[in-house]
């Protein structure tokens, strides 16, 4: 089963234990990849909102609070950061990670930037989490191997994340994991 | 939060978040995510023999996701982004493989339908004959997502009340008039209370968008016991 994620995506890292719990049922090795996902900001009321920017507004503060609600429920802690930020290193070396050994990165990755507040944008950060879980230090190299969306997009049809394919189709969310199970379970 | 009801005739002013009943669910029938949930929702209204409160939510797609329209498949106008478009049809694919797993066809609409008479038609199977109001649904929904509705005819949606065994007489009446100003108002007030999506499921202190949430939802009105589930598309 191949996984597109990106750490900043509070969907992805909600879609994490449950995802695992699956693959430990099912003694799947998932092979995970990077997509630069957009970002889900909260959006402040200004003056003049037309409908549009009404309507994005309030779709970001209920996604938000929603996130919050399963965070509790699935008992990880899970700290929204109060600005933009970027992945695209922890992205590109994950790339660079043979593609069946990544989970122990992925792990450490979503833990660092969704309870730890961490720079995932930052080699050295990046570096250092590489240790932690006995893998190489991060070089330069490995920020060279990722091509970006450009085949997520062309060849699996992302949009966003996290993106499960299996057996030729696409599920995006983790609310699809009762049909892959049963996906899986029939193969 | 307690709930509590307005008025024991249908109100010309509907509360977006507060009902006598213990789920307040909005929907659509222009909308996939709403045509596939409406099942899975009747279902769960059956196991627990409660009667939801379901409400219509006309979108206005093109403030927030563009427009379009296709002739012979093709689209003939458009002001979506490729990244818009592309989200589209993933929505449109995934809710139709849904809807096959229903038994249901789910074809792409052609324009962005105006389905405010076909969902003032909610409100009148509401108010003249409640327990009809899931055979309304199943007049209206699968035809209109076989193409075979053009819910901005009167005649139409009246015929689909017929259809259900709702008597009609007066509809389009209240379609003009009183059933129309009721729907105004609700769906002018729906961003202001939180709500922007369809199904919108109103519960408790909650306000969740999407059947993944129907797990917690029905956790939740059997009693909130053990521990609360996850999001989930129920499958079989």
């Amino acid at each position: 089963m191949r996984i597109y994620i990106d750490f900043k995506s509070p969907q992805a890292y909600l879609a994490l234990k449950p995802t695992l719990a699956l693959a430990t049922k099912l003694g799947l090795v998932i092979e995970w990849c990077g997509f630069n996902a957009p970002q889900s900001v909260l959006i402040e009321q200004s003056a003049n909102e037309d409908k549009g920017a009404v309507h994005r507004r309030v779709r970001a503060h209920a996604r938000h609070v929603m996130h919050l609600h399963y965070a509790k429920i699935q008992a990880v802690p899970m700290r929204f950061p109060d600005k933009v930020t970027k992945t695209d290193v922890a992205l590109n070396v994950l790339e660079a990670l043979p593609r069946t050994e990544r989970t122990a990165f992925v792990q450490r990755a979503f833990n660092a930037y969704w309870v730890e507040s961490l720079d995932l944008s930052d080699l050295s950060v990046i570096s250092s989490m590489l240790e932690e879980i006995g893998q190489d230090v991060a070089n330069q190299e490995m920020l060279e191997l990722w091509d970006g969306n450009e085949v997520a997009q062309s060849v699996d049809g992302v949009v966003d994340v996290p993106a499960y394919v299996v057996q030729d189709q696409l599920f995006i969310g983790r609310e699809h994991l009762p049909w892959i199970e049963e996906l899986l379970t029939l193969q | 939060m307690t709930l509590i009801r307005i008025s024991n005739a249908m109100p010309t002013q509907l509360d977006p978040l507060f009902s006598d009943s213990p789920l307040i669910v909005y929907v659509d029938v222009k909308s996939p995510y709403a045509f596939v949930a409406i099942e899975p929702t009747l279902k769960l209204e059956a196991e627990l023999g409660i009667d939801f409160d379901w409400r219509p939510l006309t979108l206005d797609i093109p403030s927030y996701l563009g427009s379009a329209r296709k002739k012979a498949g093709k689209v003939v106008e458009s002001n979506r982004s490729p990244s818009q478009w592309l989200g589209i049809k993933y929505a449109y694919k995934d809710a139709r493989r849904y809807a096959e797993r229903q038994g249901h066809i789910l074809k792409g609409t052609e324009k962005i339908w105006d389905s405010s008479i076909v969902n003032i038609g909610i409100l009148w199977a509401v108010e003249q004959d409640r327990p009809r109001l899931a055979d309304y649904f199943a007049a209206v929904f699968p035809a209109f997502w076989r193409r075979e509705l053009d819910v901005e005819d009167v005649s139409v949606v009246v015929e689909c009340l017929e259809k259900a065994g709702i008597d009609s007489t007066g509809f389009e009446a209240f379609q003009a008039g009183s059933g129309r100003e009721t729907h105004d108002k609700l769906v002018n007030g729906l961003h202001e209370a939180g709500i922007y999506g369809v199904p919108t499921y109103v519960f408790g202190e909650h306000v969740l968008f999407g059947r993944e949430h129907l797990p917690f939802v029905r956790w939740y009105l059997q009693g909130a016991n053990g521990s609360a589930p996850d999001i989930a598309y129920e499958v079989g």
